[in-house]
């Protein structure tokens, strides 16, 4: 018995049943960082070109505090369908470059132009990259098109990677979310434990961010320290053009150097950019501000 | 050890048993019914559990292992675009091909509709998208939709029953009490949220010294309305007459400092600078000396301004607030307003008389009021939680003037002629008052001064004389009346703890200068003066307690203030009247408020004695318009000892989106002078007597406000009552009266569809004034209000109001029922907004209206703006 109790199973277990206990302390992981928006990325709305139409869409509240207040919400994340294509993007940028767009119409002489004025949500002109990265999934491919911050705009880059990506285990368990009836499926997945709830009335293996693979579209999505959450707020059928990845130039790269160059710009965002911020009064270089970050992909 | 073994056991099982059932494969291909291979999802059910899942690939090929113990199972076949096909057949290895039939059967579309209030804490955060549609442009149009919140005509805001202390935006105090100017400029778009702070100490270092009830209205904007220099016009022509309106507005909202500048001006009944008011009424200093002169003019119709306002306004103003760091601010202020108001009408006074019948007199008139008022103010205010320190100059100039055309008849003398009446009305004050605050966090102490002058020179002109027989000896009579008053305050007080006691002492001194110089014109009244020059002045020093007690629930006040109380009278034109008067004041008040859950309760009660010997000062007689005559004879200090008691209950529950509120006062007041009436020929002669009598005024108010889903729909109703007892002097002969008012006030606002909306407003009021002797026959005036406004919003761009309005009155003669329309048309091209307006559409000419006045009865008709049409242009500048 002795020697059961220090079995790896049974650790496993102690682990979970700590992990999970724990997580109502847990925080979400929010956007304090130095890391900026880069403003001049957004100008690019002007030579947007859509390549397809999606006939449904689904919006997500990212890592919300409140489901019914967006001011608390890190992003709006919208899913775009289309026949070929699905496109994970912030629907909080599109808005933004929809009435940036509409204002440089309005004013067609004007040499300025306002940046970052219609952005919503917590901390609307930070950065983060789950709001500012596009996920472009075709034909078993992942794309992730990663909008770097500013100081570093220039140096937005893209990788692609095979699907599916999470191996799934659906459960008997199920509850309402937005409206659709969704039953349970837990994942162990590069490094977190994930419970997602999904609809079969949705008959699209899709989801949020990179997330996808069950029988039905994932309504509601969050690892097991609620670091990292989406859920639906709307569903909606139409005709909504899906824009090719914002800014037209991204490097190729792999997905192990983007996630380590957007780790390294949470953690020290001058420090990694390279910006020399000097202390007024004391004349010295200022580290960036600490702030609690945990990767979402920590394998 | 047990529960090991009771883990290991399940486990075992849980491998055995998976062990023992049968794997069993599934494979086939899904196309469409031509054959066309499709990319479906295909899952297996063993009754309710998902035994397996995959995808078909390019080639609608699909293979799904899995284990199962049960005979029979479900395979589904489902993707978008086509209906889910099922089959269910044996659990064993075998190959099952779909043909999937399309559909055009769309998703069940849902949202999840944000919270129209929030609430945490005091603040309560009213959503403006979820009450905002189309047809709303400024946030005042958003704020009269939202439930507990109330706009009145002149434009102040209350929540649930309270009338708000402060606006901010951004919280910011931009505007110092004018935020008219915040509501009705500040595009609806560019708002994030209504906050309403409850129970709000503005000033951070009495935060645990002083709580308070007081309301704060923030404004949180859109981060696209922030940091950006905002520049928004409009021009408008019209017919008939020829109308014209223009207006240009700049705002700037950074977090260093905000700025709204504005220009507005128009001939087609939009009162423009109403906006410039301070609607909090804590602007510069209070001043109580009189400006008595007047010309007649017809009282306000109860029909909204635009129907009958006849004017040519200018305005400009600009307001600015600079922060100097996180806690301090500058604010600048300066506005100018130009005027020229013209009212049309005719009215009929029933004067009352001691036998129970009325005289009457019947007047048509024609009045012009040209406004010139210049206003600046300069606010320095830090507000640390260790210190607050504000000092606030006001300086406002004024040079107006009126015309008056009278044709005057009645029917107790063969008078029917025409009057004409001049005022000249200028007037100049300034005013300074500065507030030091310091809280140790044990005690805290503050020192406030204050010092102001206000100068009033009026002069009153009437021709031709001949109206006034045997009393006139020159064409006109004139009346000047000039008043100065310098005012002059002091205080320093000490906030100290005695365990769960907080109690604020502290001594003040005032001083209040008055001095009349006036000078009755062209008329002989051999027996009385026409003449007075005196000044009268007030000082006043003590010291006052005031108690606090807090404990969990509730928090009881109680104040005493105990002060000496002197005044003098100067008077040069008979140095035998001079005198001096002392007295000792002590006016003690009590407060008491319970809270509960969601709801909140009050209740008030104060005692004041007040002793003033001003209407001693004047000893001449003074003609305040040309048929009312102040006469003061009064020989003794005028005593009124007062009691006012109040009691309140409010309840909001922001998630029900439901508030109640309700109030009861009662005052009861004793006075030792009775006010009375003379009728001498045309004129009225006000003069009053020591004669002690006792009124009492009782009250009683209830609102309660709800928002619901239905519609997205508000409801907010309002009811009044009031009942007035009084004794009044008529002719020498005392009379008792009652005076009885009551009210009911519905309006429900909603959206049916995404394409219209529409608001509902109904009020029904009842009123009369009776006395013993002719209760009997005195009809009551009713007046009912129903408007009913439509818009639709057929495509995004276009926008299409129509307005009715049915005003109905019963003691006119004729009019009893007057029908109004209105109807607008927007559309919106890039950066226009084009607005075409038809005002009066059924033409309507006149509209009449009767009210009390204690005794007296008016009934006035005013002359209406014609049917008109204008074309307004909207657009952004920058």
């Amino acid at each position: 018995m002795k020697k059961l109790l220090n079995s790896a199973v049974l650790k496993h277990i102690l682990i979970m049943l700590f992990v999970f206990s724990s997580s109502p302390l847990a925080i979400s992981q929010r956007k304090d960082t130095d890391a900026k928006v880069a403003l001049w990325n957004f100008k690019k709305c002007r030579e947007r070109v859509s390549t397809e139409k999606a006939s449904i869409r689904i919006l997500y509240a990212f890592n919300a505090e409140n489901i019914k207040d967006k001011d608390t919400w890190i992003d709006e994340g919208q899913l775009k369908i289309g026949k070929n294509i699905t496109q994970y993007s912030s629907r909080f940028v599109e808005l933004n470059e929809d009435s940036l767009a509409n204002w440089l119409n309005t004013h067609p002489k004007s040499n300025v132009w306002p940046a970052a004025r219609w952005l919503q949500g917590y901390k609307p002109g930070h950065w983060i990259e789950y709001q500012y990265s596009t996920i472009l999934t075709k034909n078993n491919l992942l794309e992730e098109f990663a909008t770097m911050p500013d100081a570093i705009e220039s140096d937005n880059q893209k990788y692609a990677e095979q699907l599916p990506l999470q191996d799934w285990s659906i459960l008997d368990e199920s509850k309402e979310v937005c409206g659709y009836t969704c039953r349970k499926a837990v994942c162990h997945w590069r490094g977190r434990d994930y419970v997602a709830w999904f609809t079969t009335d949705i008959p699209v293996s899709a989801g949020p961010w990179k997330f996808g693979g069950l029988p039905g579209l994932i309504m509601k999505i969050a690892d097991s320290t609620n670091t990292y959450s989406w859920e639906a707020t709307e569903v909606k059928n139409g005709t909504f053009p899906i824009y090719e990845p914002r800014g037209a130039k991204y490097k190729e790269s792999t997905r192990k150097n983007v996630q380590e160059l957007q780790r390294k710009l949470n953690e020290n965002y001058f420090k990694t950019t390279g910006t020399e911020v000097i202390q007024y009064k004391t004349g010295k270089i200022m580290n960036s501000r600490k702030h609690p970050y945990s990767q979402l992909e920590l394998e | 050890m047990h529960r090991c073994h009771f883990i290991f056991t399940l486990l075992m099982l849980l491998l055995v048993g998976h062990n023992l059932s049968a794997q069993v494969v599934i494979s086939g291909t899904v196309t469409d019914k031509s054959g066309e291979p499709l990319p479906a999802i295909v899952s297996v059910l063993a009754g309710k559990s998902v035994k397996g899942f995959g995808n078909a690939d390019g080639n609608g090929k699909y293979s799904i292992s899995f284990s199962t113990d049960a005979d029979s199972v479900t395979v589904k076949a489902s993707m978008m675009g086509f209906s889910a096909s099922l089959k269910t057949v044996p659990a064993r290895t075998q190959q099952l091909d779909f043909v999937m039939e399309e559909t055009d059967m769309m998703l069940k579309e849902v949202s999840v509709v944000a919270d129209k209030i929030t609430e945490k804490g005091d603040t309560l955060s009213f959503n403006v998208g979820a009450y905002k549609d189309e047809n709303d442009r400024v946030i005042a149009d958003v704020i009269k939709k939202m439930p507990g919140l109330e706009v009145s005509d002149k434009g102040s805001i209350s929540f649930n029953g309270k009338t708000i202390k402060n606006f901010y935006v951004e919280d910011m105090d931009l505007l110092q009490g004018r935020y008219g100017i915040a509501t009705n400029n500040i595009s609806a778009n560019d708002v994030a949220s209504v906050q309403v702070y409850q129970n709000h100490q503005p000033v951070r270092a009495l935060k645990n010294w002083s709580p308070t009830e007081d309301v704060t209205i923030n404004l949180k904007l859109k981060s696209s309305a922030k940091g950006v220099f905002t520049m928004t016009g409009m021009v408008g022509i019209g017919y008939k007459p020829m109308l014209w309106a223009a207006e240009a507005t700049g705002m700037y909202f950074g977090k260093k400092g905000q700025s709204i500048t504005t220009y507005k001006g128009n001939n087609s009944g939009d009162n423009v600078s109403a906006e410039q008011e301070n609607l909090t009424g804590d602007g510069g200093m209070q001043f109580f000396n009189q400006a008595p002169l007047g010309i007649v003019t017809p009282g306000t119709p109860g029909v909204k301004q635009k129907r009958y306002l006849r004017n040519r306004s200018n305005t400009v103003s600009t307001n600015n607030i600079l922060k100097l760091d996180s806690l301090s601010s500058l604010s600048l202020s300066l506005s100018y307003v130009d005027d020229l108001l013209k009212n049309e009408g005719s009215s009929i006074t029933e004067q009352y008389l001691p036998n129970g019948s009325y005289r009457t007199m019947s007047q048509i008139i024609e009045t012009k009021n040209y406004v010139h008022r210049l206003s600046g103010g300069a606010v320095y205010k830090k507000n640390t939680d260790r210190v607050y320190a504000v000092n606030s100059l006001d300086v406002n100039v004024s040079w107006d003037e009126s015309n008056g055309i009278n044709t005057l008849a009645t029917d107790f003398s063969d008078i029917d002629q025409t009057v004409n009446q001049h005022l000249d009305n200028p007037a100049f004050s300034i005013s300074d008052k500065a507030d030091l605050i310091f809280n140790t966090g044990n005690n805290a102490w503050n020192v406030s001064f204050g010092a102001g002058w206000n100068h009033r020179p009026q002069k009153l002109s009437v021709s031709p004389a001949s109206i006034f027989p045997d009393k006139a000896e020159k064409d006109i009579v004139s009346q000047n009346y000039t008043s100065d008053d310098f005012r002059g305050q002091a205080e320093t007080g000490y906030f100290i703890r005695f365990g769960e006691l907080r109690i604020n002492t502290f001594i003040f001194g005032n001083v209040d200068i008055e001095s009349v110089k006036s000078d009755l014109d062209g008329f002989d009244l051999s027996d009385l003066k026409t003449v007075n020059r005196y000044s009268f002045g007030k000082v006043e020093g003590g010291g006052e307690a005031r108690i606090g007690y807090p404990k969990s629930n509730s928090y009881f006040e109680l104040t005493l203030p105990l002060s000496y109380n002197g005044q003098w009278l100067s008077d040069k034109e008979a140095g035998d009247r001079n005198r001096e008067w002392n007295y000792i004041n002590f006016n003690p008040a009590i407060k008491y408020t319970y809270r509960l859950g969601k709801s909140w309760s009050g209740l008030n009660a104060s005692y004041y004695k007040f002793r003033n010997n001003s209407d001693r000062a004047q000893s001449g007689v003074v003609m305040t318009d040309y048929l009312t005559f102040r006469e003061s004879l009064v020989e003794h200090t005028l005593v009124d000892k007062s009691l006012n008691i109040t009691g309140e209950y409010h309840y909001s529950n922001a998630m029900a989106q439901l508030f109640v509120n309700a109030s009861a006062s009662w005052q009861r007041s004793s006075c030792n002078t009775m006010v009375g009436y003379e009728y001498d020929g045309i004129a009225t002669v006000k003069n009053a007597i020591e004669l002690p009598y006792v009124s009492n005024r009782y009250g009683a108010k209830a609102n309660v406000s709800k928002g619901m889903g239905f519609w997205e729909s508000t409801f907010k109703l309002t009811g009044n009552y009031s009942l007035y007892k009084s004794k009044q002097l008529i002719n020498s002969l005392p009379v008792d009266y009652k005076s009885q008012y009551w009210s009911a006030n519905l309006v429900y606002s909603a959206t049916p569809a995404p394409w219209m909306g529409m608001a509902l407003g109904l009020a029904y009021g009842e009123n009369k004034s009776f006395t013993e002797i002719n209760k009997n026959t005195v009809e009551a005036v009713r007046q009912c209000t129903g408007r009913l406004d439509l818009n639709f919003f057929p495509i995004k761009r276009l926008i299409l109001n129509v307005a009715f309005e049915e005003n109905y009155t019963n003691m006119t003669e004729k009019g009893r029922h007057t029908w109004f329309g209105d109807a607008r048309i927007t559309y919106k091209a890039g950066r226009f907004d084009w607005e075409l307006e038809a005002n009066n559409i059924f033409n309507r000419k006149e509209f009449s209206r009767v009210n009390y006045t204690d005794m007296d009865i008016y009934r006035s008709t005013y002359r209406l703006r014609p049917f008109n049409v204008m074309l307004k242009v909207r657009f952004n500048i920058l």
